[in-house]
């Protein structure tokens, strides 16, 4: 990748999780990554092509992230998932945290037709499958019902921090996914 | 609709989930009606913030650490789940989501107390000391005045507050002049005929701070209760007139 193309990705993912997507204009991205609408529509066809980008390139290194955790860290398959809301927290507390792209964008394009509400709603629902094929390892049960609740506390959370920062929103969804976790292993 | 749903905070919040259940089973909903609504609740930002405002100050009676933010996760859980019932047509989501939403007002509003190993080890020592002081002065009493006890005899026994009790401690901790000025109350009562005929008739929570507190004297650090005793204190009539003062009058 192009070093001009990753500073442009790289001060979108800023602005957008900072300003909001909409709110934040091409000639704002341009100014703050010091180059021009030329090069910025060379590598991006569109605004809407960089949305996309910015969400799977973000989606993409949390996942990597979590991944990385998961496996080097626990060995059995349900600390998995016991785990899963430590790193999460450990994540959002960290000082890169920014906001979750996909959480974001579905808040700001409701439209069900839209690409960018489109890619957001694939993404949401890949993280719960990740959450679901943890959940299995661990032999739970209702996978399917663990994977949505789980998913709702770590999005409301997120939505919560990306409000205000250093909510705490987390500790507590965190908690409460220990409680839900504790009972889906038990039945 | 909410408001009226019942009468504990806790079930008043998680009734949303079942409200929007309901609503989004009615047979006369047809979808593009659900559709505009569901993204009037999104979009509407007057409905948005009275709904937020309604579910905090829930929250706040629920005891939760922070009301505002608990009232924004609901919120946002509830109508993520409401639009997982509607696209990917997952008749269980809201009934998961109300379980979830069950577990994180559970999380937020357990009361935790962190205390630090050296407190804690000088409240043990507090403890002990006044336990043995406690045992010597009975003793003292016990050997040389044992009638005294048993002329003393009060209607309402406080007992001796026996410092502030750790059971009860709350995230909110109690003004000092307050528990104070309580501790002195209930050590005035202790020297008198004290009696509350209408503590039969207190609200339960009312009555058992009256005995736990009033009449125990296990003084608790939760200010809003140490209010609810100092007035019940009030309300409370002691006579003071030693006994024996008292039987000669007549």
């Amino acid at each position: 990748m192009s070093v001009l193309r990753e500073k442009i990705l790289t001060t979108a993912t800023n602005l957008f999780q900072t300003q909001g997507i909409n709110s934040t204009g091409v000639d704002n991205i341009v100014a703050v990554a010091g180059t021009t609408k030329m090069t910025l529509y060379k590598y991006f066809r569109t605004k809407e092509a960089l949305i996309l980008e910015v969400l799977q390139t973000s989606q993409q290194a949390f996942e990597n992230w979590l991944n990385d955790k998961l496996n080097s860290n626990s060995k059995k398959p349900a600390d998995k998932i016991q785990q899963l809301f430590d790193y999460i927290e450990e994540w959002v507390n960290s000082p890169e945290f920014i906001g979750v792209g996909f959480i974001k964008a579905s808040a700001e394009f409701p439209n069900e037709e839209n690409p960018i509400h489109q890619l957001s709603s694939k993404q949401s629902r890949e993280f719960r499958q990740l959450i679901g094929k943890l959940a299995n390892e661990a032999n739970i049960k209702d996978t399917d019902g663990l994977a949505l609740q789980l998913s709702l506390l770590f999005e409301g959370a997120v939505q919560a921090e990306q409000m205000k920062r250093g909510s705490g929103a987390i500790k507590y969804a965190k908690k409460a996914a220990k409680i839900l976790i504790d009972g889906a292993i038990r039945n | 609709m909410l408001e009226k749903s019942s009468q504990k905070p806790h079930a008043r919040l998680l009734k949303l989930f079942d409200i929007l259940e309901d609503w989004l089973d009615a047979p006369n909903m047809v979808a593009p009606i659900i559709n505009v609504q569901i993204n009037t609740v999104n979009t509407s930002q007057t409905n948005t913030h009275l709904l937020q405002d309604f579910l905090a100050l829930e929250a706040a009676k629920a005891g939760a650490a922070m009301p505002e933010i608990l009232a924004n996760q609901l919120y946002f859980m509830a109508v993520a789940a409401a639009q997982e019932k509607l696209h990917a047509n997952n008749h269980k989501s809201l009934s998961l989501a109300k379980t979830a939403a069950s577990a994180l007002i559970a999380a937020q509003t357990k009361k935790e107390f962190h205390i630090k190993k050296s407190f804690a080890y000088a409240i043990a020592a507090s403890f002990f000391a006044v336990i043995i002081g406690a045992g010597a002065l009975f003793m003292f009493n016990t050997e040389t005045n044992p009638k005294r006890v048993a002329l003393s005899q009060p209607v309402i026994q406080t007992a001796a507050p026996m410092g502030v009790s750790a059971l009860n401690t709350s995230p909110e901790s109690a003004n000092p002049e307050q528990t104070a000025a309580l501790v002195a109350q209930l050590e005035l009562m202790r020297h008198g005929n004290c009696q509350l005929i209408e503590a039969i008739q207190l609200p339960d929570s009312q009555k058992a701070i009256y005995i736990n507190m009033v009449v125990n004297g296990h003084v608790s650090t939760d200010p809003h209760e140490q209010i609810i005793a100092l007035d019940l204190i009030k309300r409370t009539r002691c006579n003071y007139t030693p006994m024996l003062m008292a039987n000669s009058k007549g």
